[in-house]
């Protein structure tokens, strides 16, 4: 997927927290990106991206009706060049181990730190 | 990264999963607490740990971060045993506990105890210092404490609003301005026809957006009645009773004022039931109900029942009736005596039930929305208080009335009937009216003016004109001058000292300017029932005839 000279990457975040989502959301603004949509759950998650297809996927590990790690591998069969960095908070080592067998390209941690996430952010969408 | 702009995000969502977790912990309490609601619970605490460590609440992260493990290891052993079922309530009352202290900005308080506790220490994300020495025992002690006393939720103070809403208010704001326009120049063409069509387009723009505006307030009455589960089933457990809660309606969307209003008497009603109501097991029943243009929210229990006779002897021994009064009461008003400062019928004050606001403060609290309680019981049976709450608190219908020279407001929800009475119907004592009669009734007749002690007016009406309603629990006839009309009116509370002025709820302003008084029948005058204070010997009108 390669981006137009000149429009911004479309991040979709996927999270069931609102307070997380406006923090990703302000902190992808302020890096340049466009937010493509916000899902608070895989099940919709999973969707949004059929339907968005949106560059990057910021994807929670922990959700109710679908977890993120099921939500991944479900983007991923249908999208194996789907750009998707998984949150995660500390303790989740293994899950996150797990996610990047599934597919997912990298990860950030909460708390969120704002350079963190951006440098990660435009790594994957370079890689 | 400035983080102070996501407090309140963090704030309200933070306060919904706590209760989502006591929710679900007391949803399946008496059943196991199995997978999925282990893995639900495990899920609301992770999301707080994650909101705590980002806004720097380190305490509130560690105590997540703790329950998550706790909640892990419950999830390995397939459910929580049930002796660990308090341990988790107790970690989930301390997280809220935590959040209070952040909503209230003061530093977090200590939660070392609490982990200190727990058998099984797991690595926590955050260093706390850990205090062993204090008891078990302490804790529970000081944790039941603080959890009976009810804590007004601030939930109430603030609301979410969907954009649509938002944009609808943006939409209207402009409708309003373009109609204003078109009335200023309506007005200076001189074109009456052209200004009474905008004027009539206005007015609709205008309930338009005061529809808009209550919807905003709603607020289902769940963000109540969401915590009673967690009351009754600790006071069951300090009783050592058997009660069921059965809610009924939580969905039923009512004013954020009119909930604040009413959320303290509510604790107070469901913990009475529980304490005086029932014997040994029974059921606790809350229902909420629409009916016309009010809400009714009922409090019953299915057990003792009030002691109607100890209630005449108690109010008897405190001088609030007089044994004539007493005896020709009707039951449903002797039941409101309950309602009376001072007059507590429980045979000991209990540990529960002995603090906090008690049944006056109920019903006042409940007038002082406009609403009223209907009391019911039947001995060995059961008690009900029903709730009559308006649908909104800030803007009410009222009945105008002219007594002297003032003008003043009745809300709509106090007045039973509009009378003229003739007087032919008018029954004197000591050469004044002081009852007519309605259908089989004799209501005391009661004046305006003497209230508001206004010298008695001309008396060359042919009719008395008599507005219908209740003083102090008791139907009575309240002759004004004359009846002006109804309106919707915004109601504004009035402060220091007007606020102090007796039977004054609020004031509301004309359309001419003019500010008006809003006055409630119930509590316009002192204690109905105190010594020589029956309407009939203190509120004569002067003779119609």
């Amino acid at each position: 997927m390669k981006r137009i000279a000149g429009m911004a990457h479309r991040v979709l975040i996927v999270d069931d927290a609102l307070f997380m989502r406006s923090i990703l959301k302000d902190i992808f603004i302020g890096g340049g990106f466009e937010i493509a949509g916000e899902m608070q759950d895989g099940v919709d998650g999973v969707r949004a991206y059929r339907e968005l297809r949106p560059d990057l996927v910021i994807m929670d590990l922990v959700m109710p009706n679908k977890s993120g790690i099921e939500a991944l591998e479900e983007i991923c069969a249908e999208d194996p060049a789907a750009r998707v960095v998984m949150c995660s908070a500390l303790g989740q080592e293994e899950l996150v181990l797990k996610a990047v067998q599934v597919g997912a390209r990298d990860f950030i941690v909460k708390p969120f730190q704002q350079e963190r996430v951006l440098e990660v952010a435009r790594r994957v969408m370079e890689g | 990264m400035d983080m102070s702009k996501y407090r309140g995000i963090f704030l309200s969502e933070a306060k919904e999963h706590i209760r989502e977790m006591s929710r679900i912990v007391l949803a399946v309490e008496g059943g196991a607490i199995d997978g999925e609601s282990i893995n639900a619970l495990f899920r609301q605490a992770h999301s707080v740990k994650g909101m705590a460590a980002s806004m720097g609440y380190a305490r509130m992260e560690a105590l997540a971060h703790h329950l998550e493990n706790a909640l892990e290891g419950f999830r390995l052993r397939g459910g929580v045993p049930l002796q660990e079922v308090d341990r988790l309530l107790e970690g989930i009352d301390l997280l809220e506990q935590l959040l209070h202290d952040i909503e209230a900005e003061r530093p977090e308080r200590d939660i070392a105890p609490y982990l200190a506790t727990t058998s099984d220490p797991l690595p926590c994300a955050c260093s706390v210092a850990l205090v062993p020495s204090i008891s078990h025992e302490a804790i529970t002690a000081e944790i039941e404490g603080s959890e009976l006393r009810f804590r007004r939720d601030d939930t109430l103070r603030t609301v979410r609003v969907q954009t649509q809403v938002l944009d609808r208010f943006v939409d209207l704001t402009g409708e309003l301005i373009t109609s204003r326009y078109m009335l200023q120049s309506a007005a200076e063409a001189k074109d009456w026809e052209a200004l009474q069509r905008h004027l009539e387009h206005q007015g609709r723009l205008i309930g338009d957006l005061h529809h808009q505006v209550r919807q905003v307030r709603l607020m289902p009455l769940e963000s109540l009645t969401g915590r009673l589960p967690r009351l009754v089933r600790d006071l069951a457990r300090r009783t050592g009773k058997k009660v069921r809660l059965q809610i009924e309606g939580e969905e039923l969307e009512l004013d954020r004022g009119v909930l604040e209003a009413i959320a303290d008497p509510l604790v107070h009603l469901v913990r009475n039931a529980v304490d005086h109501g029932i014997v040994e097991h029974g059921t606790v029943s809350v229902r909420a109900w629409r009916e016309r243009d009010q809400a009714i929210l009922e409090v019953a229990d299915d057990g003792r029942g009030i002691d109607v006779d100890r209630v005449v002897r108690k109010a008897l021994e405190k001088n609030l009736i007089t044994s004539a009064l007493a005896s020709s009461l009707p039951r449903r008003e002797i039941l409101q005596l309950i309602c009376a400062p001072g007059l507590s019928t429980a045979g000991t004050i209990t540990e529960t039930s002995g603090r906090g606001v008690g049944m006056d403060v109920v019903k006042s609290a409940l007038e002082g929305i406009g609403g009223r309680l209907e009391i019911a019981s039947k001995e060995g049976k059961g008690t009900s208080f029903r709730l009559h709450l308006p649908l909104s608190a800030a803007i009410i219908h009222l009945l105008l009335v002219d007594c002297g020279e003032h003008r003043l407001g009745i809300p709509f929800n106090r007045v039973q009937r509009l009378l003229e009475i003739r007087p032919d119907q008018v029954r004197l004592r000591q050469g004044k009216a002081s009852s007519f009669v309605l259908g089989e009734e004799d209501v005391p007749l009661v004046s305006l003016r003497k209230i508001l002690r206004i010298g008695a007016g001309q008396s060359g009406a042919a009719t008395l004109s008599v507005v219908l309603t209740e003083m102090r629990g008791r139907r009575v006839g309240l002759v004004v001058d004359r009846t002006a009309g109804g309106r919707q009116a915004f109601v504004k509370g009035l402060s220091y000292p007007l606020d102090q002025l007796q039977g004054v709820t609020g004031s509301t302003i004309l359309g001419d300017g003019r500010i008006i008084f809003i006055i409630d029948p119930q509590s316009l005058t002192g204690t109905r029932f105190g010594r020589g204070a029956h309407p009939q010997d203190r509120e004569s009108c002067p003779s119609a005839a």
